[in-house]
């Protein structure tokens, strides 16, 4: 049969867009990571938000689909064509099991390792990074130690540090008036190493602590703590409570003692959607250094995909944000140092510079460095306050940068 | 004491002396100190908030499930442990090991169950009541007077029901209750169950106000046991009155001194009763 020039014309046209279309399925051993979570301690529910973003977010790679990112790190599907696959182990939040899990999925064959336990694990966990050498990533910490030596070199953060923040907080604090902080924490490893950053940096700055008050594990209110913070007569009450039920009896116990201090908290209230369903409207007024805004189209992208998936009430928090942005970062380092290689890895994301995010305000990108490996930028905070049980109002007295 | 502070004190002992009650009536029966209760409180308040989380379950369901899983414990401990060691040797020691090995396996099939992360229950009554400008939830209401009812039927059963007189002759002789034709297995099994039954209770009542997990028997165990020891076993109110006054050092150690304080206030304060007044503040009179 004779074909037609304009039919064949037409024909390999529509062959060469549907190939364009559908790129070929990575192929070949799949580029394991191996992910450190916490699904039984204090950090449970944090953690278990990042999961989900990290499961839906590989299996987005492997499908090609980039969003925003496409532009930074291509269209390929997978890593270097290869497919890309997420073990997991859970460290309970306990630093001394992190270390064990971190070599076990190692041996499970993780070429990089994820931690989206708690600061206190990742601290720990570290270590096992500069022996074998493996790059590891630690998306959602906070605390600025874990990229500080020793045992640094192989360890990249991605959300603002604790220091970035208690600078915010500061600045805050400063146009408010505030001077006298009281403190209020629980007994997990993690509040305690990111409780002692803060302290750090407000006396630096002059703030004074009139209370300091642990919450034990399983408390039913925290009623003797507040009237103790009552009785200080501090400015503000600053939350480092880790545990979501121990922070939701917190607003609770506030609500019914009608207490009127200011209250200002960090992003692991804004992390943990259980708080506000948990506290319900007691947590109204309640004003946090959260990660999101609601105007970058980055986000909003990486939002949709995100509940078009685990449904349109689904909460989407920072945590699956800073994830996305670690995974995208992996992407592109991979592929430009040609291989998995921990060294060759950490060059290649050392070298990176300007990368787009999808937390933070708009226009947010992160940027590394030989002796700085945590990427986030000035525009990484957002000061947002709870109303109707949500962090929902973008604050508007102040925000950084 | 603050108001707040004081309401607090009294839903905390209340608690407190409910698991202290569970303490009383398996002493009272088995002449054993069972360090499991805290256990059966903590499966039974897991399994409900685990139950309860899911909007779509039944709490009628939930509270059923929770209070069995209690009873069904006790029941175990009864007749798979106590009976057949008194059967076999006579030795105390060896039955409150096993009793603690119980506790124990109870944990983890609580962690294997229902996870290893804390849990809080569903209210049972949600809404809040505001008296003298203070907030108190209904559910701290409801559980207190749901302890206040409990120690009421329990003391009532104690002093006129035809199991609950038997009891007191069991628990204070039990080899002449036996020469005396009392079915005293009955007796035994029968209040043992019934301590399942108020530890099932006790455990429903705590989900809904403090995070529960596989770990939190311990301190339910402490705390219970120290209500016991310090209100004694005179009289089956003295659990509550002991509650009372754990809760009240605990609550004022942690207003007045801080948080950090309590373990150690609560630990010199058993290590004190022990030494001063091992027999409680309420004891059994025997007539001379």
């Amino acid at each position: 049969m004779k074909l037609r020039w304009p039919t064949a014309t037409i024909t390999a046209c529509w062959l060469a867009l549907t190939g364009i279309a559908q790129a070929a399925p990575p192929a070949g051993d799949p580029i394991t990571i191996g992910v450190i979570e916490d699904r039984s301690g204090a950090a449970t529910f944090y953690s278990s938000e990042s999961v989900k973003g990290i499961r839906l977010f590989v299996d987005m790679i492997n499908r090609g689909e980039f969003l925003f990112a496409a532009g930074a790190v291509g269209t390929a599907p997978g890593i270097a064509g290869r497919p890309v696959r997420a073990i997991f182990e859970d460290d309970e939040n306990n630093p001394n099991l992190t270390v064990v899990k971190t070599r076990r999925l190692i041996e499970n064959g993780a070429q990089i390792i994820f931690f989206v336990s708690g600061s206190g694990s990742t601290l720990q966990g570290r270590i096992v990074c500069t022996e074998q050498k493996i790059l590891c990533m630690a998306p959602t910490n906070v605390s600025a130690r874990i990229v500080q030596p020793p045992n640094n070199e192989y360890v990249f953060t991605i959300t603002p540090q604790s220091e970035t923040a208690s600078s915010v907080y500061i600045e805050a604090f400063r146009r408010l008036g505030y001077h006298r902080l009281a403190f209020i924490v629980d007994e997990s490893a993690t509040a305690k190493t990111v409780a002692d950053a803060y302290r750090k940096a407000f006396a630096a700055a002059g703030l004074t602590s009139v209370a300091d008050e642990q919450v034990e594990a399983g408390a039913r209110d925290t009623n003797a703590q507040l009237l103790r913070i009552r009785a200080a007569g501090g400015d503000v009450m600053f939350d480092l409570i880790q545990s979501a039920p121990a922070s939701a009896n917190l607003y609770r116990s506030v609500a019914k003692l009608n207490l009127k201090i200011p209250r200002w908290g960090t992003n692991t209230i804004t992390a943990q959607p259980k708080i506000w369903q948990l506290a319900g409207a007691a947590i109204d007024g309640l004003l946090v250094v959260d990660n999101l805004a609601p105007d970058n189209p980055n986000t909003n992208e990486l939002k949709a995909a995100y509940r078009k998936q685990y449904g349109a009430d689904a909460p989407f928090v920072f945590l699956q944000s800073v994830v996305w942005d670690a995974l995208m970062l992996i992407k592109k380092a991979a592929e430009t140092a040609g291989s998995t290689d921990g060294a060759r890895l950490r060059a290649a994301i050392e070298a990176t510079t300007d990368f787009p995010s999808s937390y933070g305000q708009k226009g947010n990108a992160l940027s590394f460095a030989k002796d700085r490996h945590s990427g986030a930028g000035s525009k990484g905070n957002v000061i947002v306050q709870f109303a109707h049980g949500t962090p929902s109002v973008v604050w508007d007295v102040y925000q950084p940068n | 004491m603050e108001l707040s502070l004081l309401v607090s004190c009294i839903e905390t002992g209340a608690f407190y002396g409910l698991v202290g009650l569970g303490y009383f009536l398996f002493l009272r029966a088995t002449g054993v100190v069972n360090f499991a209760m805290g256990a059966y409180v903590m499966f039974a308040g897991v399994a409900y908030a685990s139950f309860s989380e899911n909007p779509t379950t039944s709490l009628g369901l939930a509270i059923i499930c929770a209070v069995s899983a209690a009873v069904l414990f006790a029941w175990i401990t009864e007749d798979g442990i106590l009976r057949p060691m008194a059967l076999r040797v006579h030795d105390e020691f060896g039955a409150v090991m096993a009793i603690v090995a119980l506790m124990f396996v109870i944990e983890q099939l609580a962690s294997l169950a229902f996870g290893a992360r804390p849990l809080l229950g569903r209210e049972l009554i949600e809404g809040t009541a505001v008296i003298g400008g203070l907030a108190i939830d209904f559910q701290d209401l409801l559980a207190v007077a749901v302890t206040m009812a409990i120690f009421a039927v329990v003391a009532i059963w104690l002093k006129h029901g035809r199991y609950g007189r038997m009891l007191r002759a069991v628990g204070d002789n039990e080899h002449a209750a036996r020469s005396l034709g009392l079915p005293v297995r009955r007796v035994r099994l029968v209040a043992v169950l019934v301590t399942g039954l108020i530890c099932g209770v006790a455990g429903l009542l705590a989900a809904p106000q403090a995070a529960l997990s596989f770990q939190s028997h311990l301190s339910f165990a402490i705390l219970g046991f120290i209500a016991l020891v310090l209100g004694g076993v005179g009289t089956p109110w003295a659990p509550l009155v002991g509650g009372m006054l754990v809760s009240a050092i605990e609550s004022a150690s942690a207003r007045y001194i801080g948080g950090f304080a309590r373990d150690y206030v609560l630990l010199a304060l058993a290590l004190t009763v022990f030494s001063l007044r091992p027999e409680g503040l309420f004891t059994i009179r025997v007539r001379a």
